[in-house]
């Protein structure tokens, strides 16, 4: 029995180290050899500090105080990063526990697990992902700028030109380039959201609703429709900013979009509560509704459920991924041809604030 | 709404086409008198610098693309600093830019030189609200 435990330490990819008071080895697992270099022999009798670098120094009589305060107790301390024998280092974690008063082990025991790799491919993915952030934020600028340049020709012309044929022909082109500017700004919205971090602050409602609807009133038919909304702010609620206006200029875009308008007084209800936990909102229209059939899949990537559907399909994506970066959730009830509702819930992160 | 009259403009873009197009904007609105056209962050300091003892000369409000190579609008504001207080005080900074990203209106926004950000393109009724903060 003694044996197989022998066996199991000596050939486990951890290190494991048993330390006295006085922070001196008095044991190493073999396998410190395999993952450092150095020797059972070259350690014991050591104090652990030799395995450090000055700074390594630093957070390690940190961590070991904090361990013995704690006996009997695991304390874990992540990257760390250790000196092998031919002067270069990994990075551990170590898990460790105060066992001075066991009359059997006597010491203090460190299991060091190598994490290098793990570490090395985080920092690859952090470096990945933010150049792919800075080309995101370069080429949807490249792409624009023509674009707007374009958007420019097309308004002077139109200021320069009297002739109703003509000017048909340069709304219409308005209207190509404003949706694939649409697109662009959905592109990057998209990206920008999974890959930045949430940034809490406080947020007034009232503003982010009256900012959403004042860019989405040039939208066609948009002042044919009666917006009604109810906002009640009980306490103060935090989130990400430009995450919730996404949410919210999308949703209403949509409803506005979806609109019917024979037979119809066309509405759209806004309706936001918060209190200390979450805010609840509800954007809820009579508009065209959505088909059973497709209801599952609104959600979808590039999915687009309507016939009339001008967009690109990402709009729900992107509240979707919105909705859940910010840690809610996201709800829908619709009936063809009588319209749709959307209820938001997302967390108040009042307690992520420093 | 008190009508102001803009006596001279400075367009700084390096894209000829954009200059074109806001200097027509300028012209069919009649929003300025006289349009300084330049198509660098180099050039444009290198005109204040050569006429930053002769203010009738200088205008009164400087559009600013961000996007240029080598001097771009930062650098320019950066340098824009050094200059004597007369200059800034006469020569306003308006932003004119197709990028309508947070990250760059925040970079802005801090300028104590810079009066307001126009998402290009420059527009009959942002010229319209230009007038109403001069």
């Amino acid at each position: 029995m003694k044996k197989k435990f022998r066996a199991l330490i000596e050939n486990s990819s951890d290190i494991i180290m048993i330390l006295n008071e006085d922070f001196k080895i008095s044991y190493v697992s073999v396998s410190v050899a395999r993952i450092l270099g150095h020797t059972y022999i070259s350690l014991v009798g050591k104090t652990i500090f030799e395995l450090f670098d000055h700074d390594g120094i630093d957070k390690i009589s940190k961590f070991l105080s904090e361990t013995i305060a704690c006996p009997g107790q695991n304390q874990t301390v992540e990257e760390l990063k250790i000196l092998t024998l031919n002067g270069s280092s990994k990075i551990v974690e170590i898990v460790a526990v105060n066992l001075l008063s066991d009359p059997v082990i006597q010491g203090i025991v460190l299991n060091c697990h190598d994490i290098t790799k793990r570490k090395n491919t985080e920092n690859e993915l952090i470096n990945t992902n933010f150049e792919l952030d800075s080309f995101v934020y370069k080429a949807s600028h490249d792409l624009k700028a023509p674009l707007r340049s374009v958007m420019g020709l097309i308004k002077l012309a139109k200021l320069e030109s009297k002739d109703s044929t003509q000017h048909m022909y340069l709304d219409m082109m308005s209207k190509s380039v404003n949706s694939l500017d649409a697109f662009i700004k959905d592109l990057t919205t998209f990206s920008r959201n999974t890959r930045l971090d949430i940034e809490a602050n406080i947020i007034d409602f009232s503003l982010v609703l009256e900012e959403s609807l004042n860019n989405l009133k040039y939208m066609e038919h948009a002042e044919k429709i009666r917006i009604n909304k109810s906002v009640n702010i009980n306490v103060n609620f935090y989130s990400d900013l430009t995450r919730l206006s996404t949410i919210v200029n999308n949703l209403i875009s949509n409803a506005i979009k979806y609109h019917r308008f024979e037979n119809n007084i066309p509405y759209i209800n806004i309706s936001i509560k918060t209190d200390y936990e979450k805010a609840e909102i509800v954007v809820e229209d009579n508009g065209s509704g959505i088909d059973p059939l497709h209801i599952n899949k609104i959600f979808d990537m590039f999915y687009r459920a309507s016939e009339n559907s001008y967009g690109s399909g990402l709009g729900l994506y992107i509240v979707k991924n919105a909705v859940k970066k910010l840690g809610g959730s996201i709800d829908v009830s619709s009936e063809l041809d009588e319209g749709s509702s959307f209820k938001v819930v997302i967390p108040n992160l009042v307690n992520d604030i420093n | 709404m008190k009508e102001v009259q803009v006596n001279s403009v400075m367009l700084v873009d390096d894209n000829d086409t954009d200059n074109f197009i806001h200097k027509r904007v300028i012209e069919l609105t009649g929003f300025a008198k006289n349009i300084i056209v330049k198509n660098s962050g180099k050039s444009a300091l290198e005109f204040l610098e050569s006429n930053k003892s002769n203010l009738d000369a200088l205008p009164d409000l400087i559009f600013l693309d961000i996007n240029m190579p080598i001097v771009d609008g930062f650098v320019f504001l950066f340098e824009y600093e050094n200059f004597p207080d007369p200059v800034k005080d006469k020569c306003k900074i308006v932003i004119l830019s197709s990028s309508d990203s947070k990250r760059d209106i925040d970079r802005i926004v801090d300028n104590e030189y810079v009066i307001n950000f126009i998402t290009k393109p420059l527009s009959e009724e942002a010229l319209d609200d230009l007038k109403t903060i001069l």
